[in-house]
């Protein structure tokens, strides 16, 4: 398995425990009975931690493993883009978990423009992924006689 | 990789931008206050993720990569697997349209269209789901 592959799968896992573990202090913040939860703040990170860090970065390392190769000089395509992809992506994912529920926390034009910058990185790591990925979707190569 | 499966994987990538793309924008919308607008797009957002970008991926992965159904590499009727793919992109082009001008017979029929995509792909997928078979071919037998 490639490095590249690794790095997306392993991330993938780590993604998938902070997930579970925000799920369980929601669950666990239900017996406590506040008036308003403070935790409810957390259940779209909860959401984005589960579906775009641990299953959308899981397939695109599987993607970077499995899909046909590139070129025989370049098997996995542009790694520059690839390795741009996955800091974008969880730099993105990690910023937006911190700052997304500080809108309801402690709002301010600060807490704001973090936000406005972690959309700005997932998207870009979104259209980097397309980058990396689109040129490997592709039919068997025709050996040449 | 077969042509479905080219072109079902390239339909869900551009789901994953496109549907990401709209997410930024409500983020953006969510720390500004502004554009209240855009969350008409959000069962949009959720949708092109979830159907567009995951189901999609999944309709090509399976067809190009589960057991072929003969030792020539057949993987069955395409027909199918393209009747569920286009009942897919049917079923999120009404649900996109309805999550923009709102419209109460989008959900029953986007529903309709994804189940009916769904039992298309389960029929095409069930005879493949076996375990592996390599039948010898003509001169080993002949030997």
């Amino acid at each position: 398995m490639p490095t590249l592959a690794r790095y997306y799968i392993r991330t993938a896992f780590v993604w998938l425990v902070l997930a579970f573990g925000l799920g369980s202090a929601m669950l666990t913040s239900q017996l406590w009975g506040f008036k308003t939860n403070p935790l409810a703040a957390l259940q779209i990170v909860f959401y984005h931690a589960l579906m775009v860090g641990w299953v959308t970065q899981l397939i695109v390392g599987v993607a970077i493993w499995l899909f046909p190769v590139h070129t025989r000089e370049q098997p996995r395509g542009n790694e520059r883009i690839a390795w741009a992809a996955y800091i974008t992506f969880n730099l993105g994912l990690g910023l937006r978990s911190v700052v997304e529920p500080m809108l309801q926390w402690q709002p301010s034009t600060v807490v704001s423009w973090a936000v406005v910058v972690a959309a700005s990185l997932q998207v870009g790591a979104l259209w980097l992924i397309l980058l990396m990925l689109w040129p490997r979707v592709k039919g068997k190569a025709v050996k040449a006689k | 990789m077969p042509k479905f499966s080219q072109i079902s994987i390239r339909a869900a990538l551009l789901y994953l931008v496109i549907g990401g793309s709209v997410g930024g924008i409500l983020l953006v919308s969510k720390a500004f206050g502004v554009w209240p607008w855009i969350w008409y797009w959000r069962t949009a957002h959720i949708h092109a993720m979830l159907v567009g970008w995951l189901l999609n991926l999944i309709f090509g992965v399976a067809f190009w990569i589960l057991p072929r159904l003969d030792a020539n590499g057949w993987r069955g009727s395409p027909w199918l697997v393209w009747s569920a793919s286009g009942l897919l992109h049917i079923a999120l082009a009404v649900l996109i349209w309805a999550s923009i001008w709102p419209w109460s017979a989008a959900i029953f029929i986007a529903s309709g269209l994804e189940c009916a995509a769904a039992i298309a792909m389960a029929w095409h997928c069930w005879p493949r789901l076996q375990p592996l078979i390599i039948e010898p071919i003509l001169h080993q037998k002949l030997k």
